[in-house]
């Protein structure tokens, strides 16, 4: 590998609008080869038409976009095989069985008939589908089913790799097993491009692009997001925790307060003076001053949650030169 | 049979064929594909025809794959063409029968008594009344207590025996046309295959020419030469005089019924992956639109055919219509048309977003074609701005020739405008699905 490592999707001033909704505003993306790159925002921020618009199945209003050097959308059909695409709704055929699901995906992706069965063979393996071959995707639980979809999207062995919210209704095992899947991938040299609303999948992404109505909010390894915010965040044991939260949120040098259980994690204004070592103690003093007993307070580490909370609060984070 | 590795190239299961000569004929048809295949990739441009021809395949092998498990439709592709058949063949079947009938016989004769028999022998008529004169029969078809009046005059045996052709004349209620179409034509298929026998005679005896038959002797009787006994059986439709054959039905349903099933099953082809969210699978793999829309359409040619057969074999055996054209006429007629109806089908399919809609619009269609394609009322006799829109629908063209072909023997070039007109159908619907399907969202 060189050490500039290579661009494989650019996009620039990317933009779709539906009517008067503009679901992508003007948005620019850089990802190199091999990268986990993930897309955060919460429902309607615009990740599944941005990722429908890099797949080639959207026409972006306006801007511009180029995929493993090929423009999108123009040029999107000389691509496909070298793309793999895992859509949001399950789409697979539910009157097939696994396996010939899989054997469609083969045949369609133009596998040469002799590694045809041996790949399919493969993939079911790989993917835990053998005792369930026979099975039709109706009767398959929702794990099974986005695995199977993922088998599916990566038969050919794309290049670029699309999973637009791959784990959304799926139990926190099957979730980790299918993130240990995408970085097998990735470690085989697939770019990742994955769309999710967890914050536990975007911070093992390596790069993350949070995403607010249609705009990049920031754009940066999540460590690095986080890192914007250090100094910024105290957390407090208080009694009772109702009248702490309650009286903390009326304090101009809060920008947001969260309950973790017995924990209240306090996310302070960039301008409180003297950040979190000095804010710790004053936060202490106020509440008591309340009438509140408070038997914790001190700095903690930032999470990617307060940096989501920061952006919507709008600040702005992350390197401006990973955008542009 | 659970083998998992089962591939299903074209070249499968051979060992199902019956006989080693099927087995060679098979062999022989892999290797003469097989050849092609490696001269066509040989061509310029021709690797990308043969991945695009078996992206095509791929598409239509899991179409057929999944008709096979959707028993609605399957039940759709078998049992629209039986049920339509059945209904609109029993209409003609059942009033062909036990008709009631009234017989005004002034003659009264062994010789006229003996055609009485004979007609109520066709299973057709039925002499429920003998009314003394014509009056008071027409009075009873007035009633409707008879649908028939079959008047003998006074001088037919007189006629009959000097040859002078006998005349039988028969009344029908043709309110209902089809019962009137039936009486007809068992009279007449009476009067004809009477003289076809004496002619069989004539032209026995060496004197064709003079027409004189020796006399038909029911017991054993050496014929002697007298008059020929011609038998005339006029046929006065009293209430709607223009009628045709009840056998033009089958031909014309044959189109009805491929263009209720071909439109509406490829108008659901597309929109179903749509509603199913399988189109965003479909269309981010490398399978292009035309190769989409060819596999999609490639099953239900196979389909149509197939219901071609089952109409015109149920229309042999069960209602005779016959077969007087050739079968490969037919087949190409068919094939046209099938192809009309499912570009069709494909444009619907492109342009609309739900079964629902799909079905709807294919309605939308299938009224007009049975209502102005001459299926329903004959052509003639529509006004000019219904036959335009008639000649716009490929259906009044395919029925033109299936009458053609099945009713008159008559060969495709006999017709060489109705075929040209589907295929012009054909290749605008093409164009137009073409363009209105696109491999993208919203």
């Amino acid at each position: 590998m060189s050490n500039t490592p290579e661009t494989v999707i650019e996009a620039r001033g990317l933009t779709r609008r539906f009517g008067s909704l503009t679901a992508v505003d003007d948005l620019d993306l850089e990802v190199s080869r091999g990268e986990v790159f993930g897309f955060l925002g919460p429902n309607g921020a615009g990740k599944s038409t941005l990722i429908r618009m890099l797949v080639g199945l959207l026409a972006p209003t306006e801007g511009s976009a180029r995929v493993l050097g090929f423009t999108i959308p123009g040029q999107a059909e000389s691509l496909r095989a070298r793309l793999g695409y895992m859509t949001q709704r399950f789409s697979l055929y539910e009157d097939l069985s696994v396996e010939e699901n899989l054997e469609f995906a083969a045949e369609i992706f133009g596998l040469p008939r002799r590694t045809r069965s041996e790949r399919v063979e493969r993939s079911l393996a790989e993917y835990g589908l053998h005792e369930r071959r026979q099975q039709r995707p109706a009767t398959l639980s929702g794990g099974w089913k986005q695995r199977l979809a993922l088998a599916v999207a990566t038969i050919h062995r794309p290049e670029i790799l699309f999973l637009d919210e791959p784990t959304a209704g799926v139990d926190p095992d099957n979730r980790r097993r299918f993130w240990e899947k995408i970085f097998e991938l990735a470690g085989d040299g697939a770019t990742v491009l994955v769309s999710t609303h967890y914050m536990d999948e975007a911070v093992r992404c390596h790069r993350l692009c949070v995403m607010r109505q249609g705009r990049t909010a920031a754009v940066g390894a999540p460590e690095d997001l986080t890192r914007e915010l250090e100094g910024r965040v105290v957390q407090l044991v208080a009694e009772p925790v109702d009248d702490a939260i309650a009286e903390l949120r009326t304090l101009d040098s809060v920008v947001s307060v969260t309950q973790l259980g017995h924990m209240v994690h306090v996310l302070l204004a960039p301008d409180a003076e003297g950040g979190a070592e000095t804010q710790a103690p004053e936060l202490a003093a106020r509440l008591r001053r309340a009438g509140l007993a408070c038997t914790l307070a001190e700095p903690a580490d930032p999470n990617l949650e307060d940096v989501f909370v920061a952006l919507l609060e709008g600040e702005a984070l992350g390197a401006p030169e990973s955008a542009s | 049979m659970n083998d998992p590795l089962r591939t299903v190239e074209l070249p499968a299961r051979p060992s199902r064929l019956p006989t080693r000569f099927l087995r060679r004929a098979w062999t022989a048809y892999q290797r003469l594909v097989g050849w092609l295949i490696v001269r066509i990739e040989a061509t310029k441009g021709g690797p990308r025809l043969i991945a695009a021809s078996r992206r095509a395949r791929s598409v239509a092998r899991k179409e057929v794959r999944q008709l096979r498990r959707d028993r609605l439709t399957m039940g759709f592709i078998v049992g629209v063409p039986a049920v339509q058949l059945l209904l609109f063949g029993y209409a003609i079947e059942q009033d062909v029968r036990h008709v009631p009938c009234a017989l005004v016989d002034q003659s009264n004769t062994v010789v006229t008594r003996h055609l009485a028999g004979q007609l109520e022998a066709t299973q057709t008529f039925d002499f429920v009344r003998r009314p003394a004169d014509e009056a008071s029969a027409r009075a009873l078809l007035e009633r409707g207590e008879v649908r028939a009046v079959v008047v003998i005059p006074a001088d037919f045996t007189r006629a009959y025996h000097r040859g002078r052709g006998a005349e039988v004349s028969i009344l029908v209620d043709a309110t209902d046309p089809t019962l009137a179409r039936a009486v007809a034509a068992s009279a007449e298929g009476l009067a004809e295959r009477h003289n076809q026998r004496l002619e069989r005679f004539t032209a026995g005896a060496g004197e064709g020419s003079l027409r004189a038959p020796p006399r038909r002797n029911r017991f054993g009787v050496q014929p002697e030469l007298i008059h020929p006994q011609f038998l005339e059986i006029a046929v006065l439709d009293l209430y709607n005089p223009e009628l045709r054959t009840a056998l033009f039905v089958v031909p014309a349903l044959l189109g009805v019924i491929l263009t209720t099933t071909m439109i509406m099953m490829t108008a659901l082809a597309l929109v179903r992956e749509r509603e199913r969210g399988t189109f965003e699978f479909l269309i981010a793999t490398p399978v292009g639109r035309m190769e989409l829309m060819a596999g999609k359409i490639l099953p239900y040619i196979v389909i149509g055919f197939i219901q071609v057969l089952i109409v015109v074999v149920t229309g042999l055996v069960l209602f005779r219509v016959p077969i007087e054209g050739r079968l490969v006429d037919l087949a190409v007629a068919s094939l046209v048309f099938i192809a009309a109806n499912l570009t069709l089908g494909l444009v619907i399919s492109a342009t609309t977003s739900s079964q629902f809609q799909a079905t709807q619009v294919s309605f939308f269609f299938f009224l007009p074609s049975v209502l102005l394609s001459g299926f329903m009322f004959p052509f003639e006799s529509m006004p000019a701005p219904a036959r335009w829109l008639g000649e716009l629908l490929p259906l009044t063209h395919f029925i033109r020739l299936s009458r053609g072909i099945l009713l008159r023997g008559s060969s495709l070039l006999d017709q060489p405008i109705e075929l040209l007109a589907m295929a012009l159908f054909t290749a605008v619907g093409f164009a137009a699905a073409a363009r209105l399907f696109q491999k993208q969202l919203g």
